[in-house]
């Protein structure tokens, strides 16, 4: 053994050894950790403010209105504020005028209050009976006593506003004054409905011919008359007659509460739909009846201070003459006095009520929040919003006019209309909605996120129904079963799948496996089924092979085996597919899912089947194995093969029996999946999704989960089999146990990466916003509903901050999926050391 | 029991398998020429197409077979596509002469060339000899729009711009703004005059380009008068040798590599979506790089190890499992609008209200997915530098070595493998990323490719195209969808092509220099 010698001195320098660093090298340390550890800070909190940006963004939607006070005059006389048919302001806040009982038209200056002119548009007789107005466009309709009508527009111009009214139409007998009348101006029709002292309801479609040579517009009226009957007990007139838009609806209530609908949907039959109580406590008064914008819903103040929306919604069974009933689908938060004046928004569901105590609040009907409010010492006795929701103007008792500045971006969004169920006009019954946007105009956003989280958690579950146990199954396979010569192409395989742009993934979804599905639906979903039956015969099958011959065949030709025993699956399927479809579902499986033939007593079968084979399978461990393996002791390889194998069709002949039998027993109980788990195929289906996604996920779970398979200790592996167990006893008993944790992190992790994937399901999953279990339909996801809606979205609009909210979820979401996960990983990593 | 696993793992291997094989197959073949097919059905209707696929359906109850035939023409027909049913076929033929003709516009012809003419009457020169001259003369006037009166427009615009620079900072009122209105007076109508020059020789090229021109027959006589200088290639289908095929193969991949799309992206090139994804990704990584490395030495050589540590390591380490798609949304919301409009405001008051880097840009989405694919540059390099064994460090603290020298010359070398490996993960990961691009910058047809020869050369705020969404787009949103999917399988092809070349390069550079370095341990 040679010894160590003392390596030769070093040969003398011709310098002498410096003892301090150099004043640049430690300059230049320095300036270098300051530099990274600044850099590196910075990267951190970057990557972490990532989150708080993007709920700085989402805050504002919870946030109500805020009303800055804009000034307050003395506008009119106290005795002309209860005179008051109507008072406007323009878009730009710029002038305001008020049109009184006596038909003058005051314009004033909203900045000072100064009344700019002072004029009437009409003749002091005869003497104005009823006034209406629409709520966009300015159109005005006015009832005299003589039995006349005139309609006609007040409009804002450089120099105040100016009222332009037609020629008188005599409505009905001449000289009964015109007791109440309702004017409604839309794209399509125009329609104007009167109600004369004597009771003559009378409802007029309003059509203008120009004359071409002279340019005179002649008006007609297209004349209805409509029943009145007022409701028993009421023998005088209604107080309010209000009409929609479309024109085939119209009210009339009484001071008590009372209202009667009409149908005129066939003008020629008109109904009387319904009659109801708006009030149906005693004593209360219904003081204020309104339109919200929209025509749909009729918002309700009375004396004691609540306020109400009431819409139409079908109901069958209320016995009404239409089959539509009134429902007071939101009671918003009462005032403390009654309700005295009410406007509402011209561009959303918002609207001011004021009250006899000065209380001003600014509201959202379908919220049903109060957004702001503000209180003034008088009573209110008008309210006006401007026509951009960038102001409320009011007017109180003593003639004294306040303005405040709203600011007012998102008054739709509350947890509640976000996460709840919220009942949007129109709609039979509150639900959970999601539609951004329509082409109408007065169309009201719903934004519920909760449709897309289902369609988020629906694609990820039936993904991982499908990606975990193939993922799983291969990972054990590789790391405890699989020829170590094919481990590592084979891995490296698997693990270039994870690097697949998913939008390739989604392409191949949408445009070349949708259509296949479509085609043969009952032979791919046969397939699915068949083929682990199919390999597992194989594995009997090779059972039966003499020993030398399976230890020669363990590598290559084992695995072209198993690649076999697919293809026969994917053959056998083709084949018996179409007999299956004929005998179980009537021939037309499509038809069968829409519920048109067949019953119920297959569905139920198929999905019970795999539950009956555990259950059989179970059952035949417990009760026959332990006896079968005594009696077999010592027989041929062969021979146990064939028994065994037996034992397998057994087994699947009475799980295929009881899965049957429970068909037809739970059909019995009127069972039937179809409409719930399965039902009508849509073409972008969930079925597609949850393959494709499955596809993006196994790569994944695989990597990971086979990793902590292949670290668990190669001496537990040794005791086990030492101690006489088979390989399967080994890796099921023993090593799967030990790896459990890293597999159940490696499902979280395939999990967050399911439930964030955005292109599959853009591209695959037909993007419908419903609340469907069915595998058959499509869905929409969050991240699917980002990528297609936010680059329409307005910027700060209430959209662009509900996609935030969406991502902001995403991301709360799929963080704590991770973290999760790598917990349990780490903890996993210490417990497998520690072993 | 053992073989259910083991069909677990086959299954997941087909399916890769039969995945690539799928877009391999149809990627490479889509160029291949096809053959006419004639088909003449009982009813004496003549179809003539490229036979694109048939199927298997239902017809009365009974299963029959139909084969959709690429009929094109749609300039005449109306219609790319025809399904004849295999019961209706009286005969098939394959016409020798029928030509399949591609076109600037409207799509493919195929059908007959009658004649060529010149100034409307018939001439003996063939297709051929004149459609060398005829595509120079069309390449040329493409190129006079595009550089030459662009470079006018370019300059009309660049003066108002000026004007409006000048109106904003010293008013309406100012002299310098009178002065600078008489000015660009001036100078616009110089351009304009030039501007009119150029359109006057634009129109005599284009008059002397329409004297020459074939007629083309569909296969039931109906005839289309067709410039020659608008039809890209053309070829006779149906009798070329191998060596031909061959040549029309390269040609149309040549073409596909080096030219830009033509019919809605169905159809020519994607160079522009190419040049957008290396572009986008380059930048990326000279983003992120920085950054990643930066970071990763602050987490393992710089910051004190405890608990608060391990919690912001995990959840940097979390940050790569966040959707792609929150990243896009913080990416619009903070690069385009917060920052971009940042931009805009301060260097391009005149631009506005048109948005310069207040929109998406190359610029945002590539620093979107920097943000994005920063975390698996942090854990690759953080993971390469506690490989560096502490040995070493101490050696070299023992030797004097300042910290930063220790991590210069002797740490860094070493984790250097380790370091590229993640960056080009990283790369691989963002090229193939596109739900983040589609919120952040990335459009179907980009008017300009972020570089050009105007100055400053490089404009990061411009759209661009990617190859991703290119997929995307033309599979989802094209009108003509059908006719769009060979383009797609090889544009899928091409990205994963480039992917699969990153990720192999990622492997090639660790072990290369794994082996310089592996000598040079102790």
């Amino acid at each position: 053994m040679p010894t160590l010698t003392e390596p030769p001195p070093p040969a003398a320098s011709p310098r002498a050894y410096r003892r301090t660093t150099s004043p640049a090298v430690r300059l230049v340390d320095k300036f270098t950790t300051a530099l990274i550890t600044t850099g590196g800070l910075m990267v951190i909190v970057a990557v972490i403010g990532i989150l708080v940006y993007l709920v700085s963004v989402v805050l504002p939607l919870f946030r109500g209105a805020t009303l800055t006070a804009a000034g307050r005059y003395p506008l009119l006389t106290p005795d002309r504020v209860n005179q008051l048919w109507t008072l406007q302001l323009d878009e730009h806040q710029h002038r305001g005028f008020i049109l009184d009982r006596q038909g003058k038209l005051a314009v004033f200056d909203v900045a000072t209050g100064k009344i700019l002119s002072d004029e009437p548009i009409l003749p002091a007789t005869p003497a104005i009976t009823a006034f209406t107005r629409t709520l966009r466009g300015g159109y005005i309709g006015l009832g005299f006593a003589d039995g006349t009508i005139r309609l006609g527009r007040i409009r804002f111009t450089d120099a105040g506003a100016e009222a332009v009214l037609e020629d008188p139409l005599t409505i009905g007998k001449k000289d009964v004054p015109v007791h109440r009348l309702d004017y409604k101006v839309s794209d399509r029709r125009e329609v104007v409905t009167v109600l004369k002292a004597d009771g003559e309801l009378v409802w007029d479609e309003v059509t203008r011919r120009e004359n071409i040579l002279t340019g005179k517009i002649t008006t007609k009226l297209a004349k209805h008359d409509l029943p009145y009957q007022p409701p028993a007990g009421h023998t005088n007139l209604p107080d309010y007659l209000l009409q929609n838009s479309q024109g085939d609806q119209v009210f009339l209530a009484w001071r008590d509460g009372t209202v009667q609908r009409y149908d005129l949907r066939t003008i020629d039959r008109p109904l009387i739909a319904e009659t109801t109580d708006f009030t149906p406590e005693p004593g209360i008064e219904l003081t204020n009846l309104q339109f919200m914008f929209g025509d749909q819903s009729l918002i309700a103040g009375d004396s004691a201070g609540s306020v109400t929306a009431w819409f139409r919604v079908h109901r069958p069974e209320a016995g009404t003459a239409d089959q539509y009933r009134l429902v007071p689908a939101h009671k918003l938060e009462a005032h403390t006095g009654p309700i005295t004046a009410t406007d509402m928004s011209t561009r959303d569901k918002c609207f001011v009520t004021g009250s006899t105590t000065g209380d001003i609040w600014l509201r959202h009907m379908t919220s049903k929040r109060v957004l702001s409010r503000v209180t003034l010492e008088k009573s209110i006795r008008a309210t006006h919003l401007t026509p951009k929701g960038d102001a409320i103007f009011a007017l109180d008792s003593a003639g004294h006019a306040h303005r405040w500045a709203v600011h007012n971006p998102h008054p739709e969004t509350t947890w509640q209309t976000i996460f709840g169920k919220v009942w949007y006009e129109g709609y039979d019954h509150p639900d959970y909605t999601w539609q951004s946007s329509s082409g109408n105009d007065d169309f009201e956003p719903k934004f519920s996120l909760i449709p897309l989280v289902f369609g988020t958690l629906k694609a990820t579950v039936y993904s991982m129904l499908f990606a975990v146990p193939i993922a799983l199954l291969a990972a054990i396979y590789t790391s405890q079963f699989l020829d170590k010569r094919l481990r590592m192409p084979i891995k490296s395989t698997v693990e270039t799948m994870a690097s697949l742009p998913s939008v390739v993934l989604g392409f191949i979804a949408a445009l070349v496996l949708a259509p296949i599905v479509e085609n043969r639906l009952l032979q791919v979903l046969a397939t699915f089924l068949l083929i682990p039956v199919v390999v597992l015969l194989g594995g009997y099958l090779w059972q039966m092979l003499p020993r030398h011959v399976t230890l020669r065949w363990e590598g290559w030709p084992k695995f072209a085996l198993l690649l076999a025993g697919v293809f026969v699956a994917v053959l056998v399927g083709r084949v018996i597919s179409s007999p299956l479809e004929a005998w179980l579902f009537s021939g037309d499986f499509k038809a069968w899912l829409d519920g048109r033939v067949g019953t119920a007593i297959p569905g139920i079968a198929t999905l019970a089947w795999p539950v009956c084979l555990a259950v059989v399978w179970y059952a035949q461990h417990k009760i026959i194995t332990n006896r079968l393996n005594q009696t077999l002791a010592g027989r041929s390889r062969v021979v146990v093969g064939v028994i065994e194998l037996g034992k397998l069709l057994a087994i699947l002949a009475a799980a295929t029996a009881l899965a049957w039998i429970t068909g037809m027993i739970l059909t019995q109980f009127g069972m039937d999946p179809r409409g719930s788990l399965v039902g009508t195929y849509v073409q972008r289906n969930t079925l597609v999704v949850g393959f494709v996604m499955g596809f993006a996920v196994i790569p994944i779970i695989y990597t990971i989960s086979e990793d902590a398979l292949s670290s668990v200790p190669e001496q537990l592996k040794s005791a086990s089999l030492g101690c006489g167990a088979t390989q399967w006893q080994t890796a099921v008993r023993v090593i799967v146990p030990v790896a459990m944790s890293g597999i159940f992190s490696a499902i979280m992790i395939g999990l967050g990466r399911a439930v964030g994937e955005t292109m599959i399901v853009v591209m695959a999953a037909g993007n419908t916003p419903l609340m469907d279990v069915n595998i058959f339909n499509g869905l929409r996801a969050l991240s699917a509903n980002i990528a297609v809606e936010l680059p329409e979205a307005v910027k700060d609009g209430t959209l662009y901050r509900m996609l935030f909210l969406a991502a902001v979820s995403l991301f709360v979401m799929t963080f704590a999926l991770n973290t999760v996960a790598e917990i349990i990983r780490q903890r996993f990593r210490k417990r497998a050391f520690q072993l | 029991m053992v073989w259910l696993t083991g069909g677990g793992l086959v299954l997941a291997t087909l399916m890769i398998a039969g995945l690539l094989l799928l877009v391999v197959f149809n990627g490479t073949l889509t160029f291949w020429p096809k053959k006419l097919t004639q088909i003449t059905t009982h009813a004496g209707m003549k179809y003539l197409g490229e036979v694109s696929r048939s199927e298997a359906y239902q017809h009365d109850g009974k299963p029959a077979h139909r084969q959709l035939l690429r009929t094109a023409n749609f300039d005449l027909f109306g219609d790319h596509f025809k399904w004849i049913s295999r019961h209706d076929v009286a005969r098939i033929d394959y016409p020798a002469e029928a030509w399949t003709v591609e076109r600037q516009e409207w799509g493919l012809f195929v059908g007959f060339l009658k004649e060529v003419r010149i100034d409307g009457q018939p001439v003996s020169q063939t297709f051929a000899e004149l459609h060398g001259p005829a595509r120079q003369r069309f390449h040329q006037l493409k190129s006079m729009e595009k550089n030459e009166i662009g470079e006018v427009n370019r300059a009309i615009e660049e003066l108002r711009l000026d004007l409006r620079r000048i109106e904003l900072k010293r008013g309406k009122e100012s002299p310098e703004y009178i002065r600078a209105v008489a000015e660009t007076t001036k100078r616009e109508t110089e351009l304009q005059a030039e501007y009119a020059k150029l359109g006057a020789e634009v129109t005599r090229l284009r008059a002397e380009d329409a004297r020459y021109t074939v007629v083309l027959a569909e296969v039931n006589g109906q005839t289309k008068e067709q410039k020659i200088s608008e039809i890209v290639r053309a070829y006779p289908a149906n009798h070329l040798n191998l060596l031909q095929q061959i040549g029309v193969y390269a040609s149309r991949w040549w073409e596909f590599l080096t030219d830009e799309p033509r019919e809605a992206n169905t159809e020519g090139g994607v160079l522009p979506a190419i040049f957008g994804t290396v572009m986008m990704t380059l930048i990326m990584s000279l983003a992120v790089a920085p950054f990643g490395v930066v970071a990763a030495l602050y987490l393992r050589e710089y910051a004190k190890q405890g608990p608060l540590l391990s919690a912001v390591r995990i959840a940097v380490n979390n940050l790569a499992g966040v959707p792609s798609i929150v990243f896009g949304v913080f990416g619009l919301g903070f690069f385009c609008y917060v920052v971009g409009g940042g931009i805009d405001q301060m260097f391009f008051p005149e631009k506005l209200p048109t948005p310069t880097y207040g929109t998406g840009g190359i610029i945002w989405a590539s620093l979107t997915l920097a943000l994005l694919t920063v975390p698996v540059v942090i854990v690759a390099t953080e993971e390469a530098l506690a490989a560096v064994p502490g040995s070493m460090r101490e050696g070299s603290y023992a030797c004097g070595a300042s910290k930063w020298q220790t991590i210069r010359r002797i740490v860094l070398p070493r984790a250097m493998p380790g370091v590229m490996t993640g960056l080009i993960l990283a790369m691989a990961r963002g090229a193939g990323e596109v739900a983040p691009l589609m919120i952040t910058g990335v459009v179907k047809l980009a008017p300009e490719l972020p570089v050009d020869g105007h100055a400053p050369f490089l404009h990061l705020s411009r759209s661009f195209m990617h190859l991703g969404f290119h997929i995307y787009d033309v599979g989802f949103q094209s009108p003509n969808s059908e006719a769009g999917k060979p383009m797609v399988y090889t544009t899928t092809l091409l990205l994963i092509g480039l992917i699969a070349l990153l990720n192999l390069s990622a492997i090639y550079i660790r072990n290369r220099l794994k082996k310089r370095y592996v000598g040079a341990q102790f």
